[in-house]
């Protein structure tokens, strides 16, 4: 295939222009002239700009126990409409992902039922270890009970997890610093405090300091929400230790008080939290302190979320690049760092080989965007949430197109090839 | 203790006047007094990517204290080519020198070096991150071409979204109370807005527009940078705009009188030739500045004092 007036993005925020030649999957030329081979199917650019498919490192398809939820066909395809190529899964499932058994199972299921590229993590469970590094793109630790397992929370513990994983991602909040509700139901962000974030990078930190060096892992700090996290993420990074920081596009659009006013559809682990929060992680995007964006895609059914005692969780997939480009418009982060937060960076955390940009070798996982003259209009949602926070905001960029592997699987709103992507 | 210079975020208020004192009383010095300053001590200039002017000017500043340089211009001549780590080029270089002075692509890289290196580091450059002594010698041009910093306005013209130099300035003369500032940049390439959240929203003014001319009668210090077609998403804005940013002697005649136009060099097209003969050219002795303020930064971070 040959894409032809094609402007597309480089890793060094530049914009390059010619046709961009692919063959089983992958990029193999650019090239300036027309003179490519006349059998090649043509994809026309024109009037696009052409972005590296983003990988999203942060998911829930809720598969398997609550397809009901999400599923992963599905939630591969609101991943598509987002400009999301690529996927990694979390473990919170029902049964959560503890074992290796599991860990096989569910690859056979994302390997079936997955459109776009994808990844899974491995549920730790305290005191256990056991060799998945094959079948796991990282484990994940929940010091904040998340699934029906125990929440892990000593430092001891996690000294333990640190030296034998060498990837690990963390959820850091320390659910012994949480509130039990009174009476009165707390606020969710009162409920789990902000001191539960601190109180859990220390004993992180801790753990980390206990080890030599040679045997520290590296830690991924998911889904960032306080300035707290983002000045211990510049400190640690100073002082050499191998850590990552990934944030999620509702904290950088929303603050508590949209939780105040609206309620459970704001209600997300760890909470949204205030207006200084909000600017000071725009302005650790903008400083290149935060490495890359997950989504935390974490769908529920609008039953649930409007129940007595509603789950936590938002789904933000389906509009992940034009949340992203949006924050370009507004000033806060340029096409060098957009190419980090959305595809670079997570593609060096987790070792994803061959999907860290448009280069030659690489696949050609690809999204045409394009801005609009005016905001999109209210679109169909795919994500079984039904809802999209965002439609307040007036994004600009609409995803045109996405290909995945070399194969267009998104285009105008449909889906006209549905074949499994491959595991990352 | 060791003492290196590696971003301006590092430096207080205090510091970055003792570096401009210190260029100060580094040019009333005879050269024969200089040049005794720095003799028998080594600088190496390890420059990971090529930035001729950079590294030349750093030479140069060596040279005139006395001191010797070795080093090397761009990584395909070290055995970094040949698969040495940083680290160890770092470790192995540190037996050879008393200071390096390290430019290299990766962001962050300048902070590594120091931080496993025993001799001070000096950055110059690392990526789009930091490059503290194209600051220091930008604001010591300012304090020399009108003898203070504060107060003044300062308009930026150009690639404002890009450029570190323009970055690195803004948030340096934010520091010396310069609480004025034009922005002359197409959209594309406006300046990010974080620079707008301050702590203190009401000190700090930004005025931001698109007619450099304007620009022009308002400002103390024009700083001028490069606009690049690669840098725009939508090539019909570069199409409309790229001749707009071309500056004249002719567009400056509405000038204050004591205005200095700047630029961090190389300049392509931004400043046309006529400009070069004006009163306010100042970018030529901006580039002997860099020197003077180089042999400074060398004196302190070696302990030397005049």
């Amino acid at each position: 295939m040959v894409i032809k007036n094609a402007r597309w993005l480089t890793a060094e925020g530049y914009f390059e222009e010619g046709h961009i030649e692919i063959q089983e999957g992958r990029i193999v030329k650019f090239g300036s002239s027309s003179s490519y081979g006349g059998n090649d199917s043509i994809l026309n650019a024109r009037g696009c700009l052409i972005l590296p498919g983003m990988i999203d490192p942060h998911v829930h398809f809720r598969e398997p126990g609550q397809r009901y939820k999400e599923g992963v066909c599905n939630g591969s395809k609101a991943a598509l409409k987002g400009g999301v190529t690529s996927i990694i899964d979390m473990p919170n499932n029902k049964p959560p992902v503890t074992t290796k058994k599991r860990l096989e199972k569910k690859r056979i299921r994302f390997a079936k039922k997955s459109l776009v590229n994808w990844g899974i993590m491995y549920h730790a469970s305290n005191g256990k270890k056991e060799a998945i590094e094959d079948l796991s793109k990282s484990v994940k630790i929940y010091m904040a009970k998340s699934s029906a397992m125990a929440p892990i929370t000593g430092e001891d513990e996690l000294k333990e997890l640190f030296e034998f994983y060498s990837r690990v991602s963390v959820h850091a909040e320390d659910e012994s610093e949480f509130l039990q509700d009174g009476k009165n139901r707390l606020p969710h962000h009162e409920r789990r405090p902000r001191k539960a974030v601190i109180s859990a990078l220390q004993k992180i930190e801790n753990a980390l300091r206990k080890l030599p060096e040679e045997k520290r892992p590296r830690v991924v700090i998911c889904h960032i929400n306080t300035a707290e996290e983002a000045d211990w993420l510049f400190r640690m990074k100073n002082e050499g230790f191998d850590v990552w920081g990934e944030t999620c596009p509702h904290y950088l659009f929303f603050t508590q008080e949209d939780y105040l006013k609206e309620g459970a559809i704001f209600q997300v682990n760890p909470p949204i939290r205030t207006k200084n929060d909000r600017q000071k992680l725009l302005k650790a995007l903008s400083e290149g302190i935060v490495d890359f964006i997950g989504t935390d895609h974490a769908p529920h059914t609008p039953e649930e979320k409007q129940s007595s005692n509603p789950p936590s969780g938002i789904a933000g997939i389906e509009w992940v690049l034009p949340q992203m480009l949006h924050l370009i418009d507004e000033g806060i982060i340029n096409w060098k760092q957009l190419h980090q937060l959305t595809c670079r960076s997570a593609a060096n955390c987790y070792d994803i080989e061959g999907r860290d940009g448009i280069k030659e070798g690489n696949w050609a996982d690809l999204v045409f965007v394009k801005r609009l003259d005016e905001p999109q209009p209210n679109q169909t949602v795919i994500t079984k949430t039904g809802f999209n926070i965002y439609d307040r905001f007036e994004f600009r960029w609409n995803v045109e197109l996405t290909l995945v592997n070399g194969i267009v699987k998104f285009e105008k709103g449909k889906f006209p090839n549905e074949s499994p992507g491959k595991a990352i | 203790m060791k003492k290196d210079l590696i971003s301006m975020e590092d430096l207080t208020v205090d510091e970055i006047k003792d570096y401009l004192r210190l260029a100060h009383s580094v040019e009333d010095l005879p050269a024969d007094e200089r040049y005794r300053l720095l003799q028998g001590k080594i600088m190496a200039a390890m420059f990971f990517e090529p930035s001729t002017r950079t590294r030349l000017s750093f030479e140069s500043a060596m040279h005139r204290l006395g001191g010797g340089v070795i080093g090397f211009a761009e990584k395909s001549a070290t055995s970094v080519s040949k698969g040495e780590s940083f680290t160890d080029t770092i470790y192995t270089v540190e037996n050879y020198c008393d200071i390096m002075v390290i430019r290299h692509p990766g962001e962050g890289t300048a902070r590594l070096a120091a931080r496993v290196s025993s001799i001070p580091v000096i950055n110059a450059g690392d990526g789009s991150n930091q490059h503290p002594t194209q600051t220091l010698l930008d604001l010591f041009t300012i304090e020399k071409d009108l003898g203070k910093i504060s107060g003044i306005k300062v308009a930026f013209v150009g690639d404002l979204k890009y450029s570190r130099t323009v970055h690195s300035l803004i948030r340096a003369l934010m520091k010396f109370d310069v609480t004025e500032f034009i922005l002359v940049a197409p959209e594309s390439l406006r300046l990010p807005k974080y620079f707008m959240m301050t702590d203190e929203p009401n000190k700090y003014h930004f005025y931001e527009t698109n007619h450099l001319e304007e620009a022009i009668s308002k400002c103390d210090i024009l700083y001028m940078t490069r606009i690049q077609r690669e840098r725009f998403p939508d090539l019909l804005e570069y199409e409309k705009v790229k001749d707009s940013y071309l500056l004249t002697a002719a567009m400056l005649e509405e000038a204050r009188p004591h205005l200095r136009v700047l630029h961090p060099l190389p300049r392509v097209n931004e400043i046309a030739y006529d400009v070069d003969k004006t009163k306010y050219a100042g970018y030529f002795p901006q580039a002997r500045n860099g020197v003077i303020m180089r042999e400074a930064i060398l004196l302190k971070h070696l302990g030397v004092k005049i």
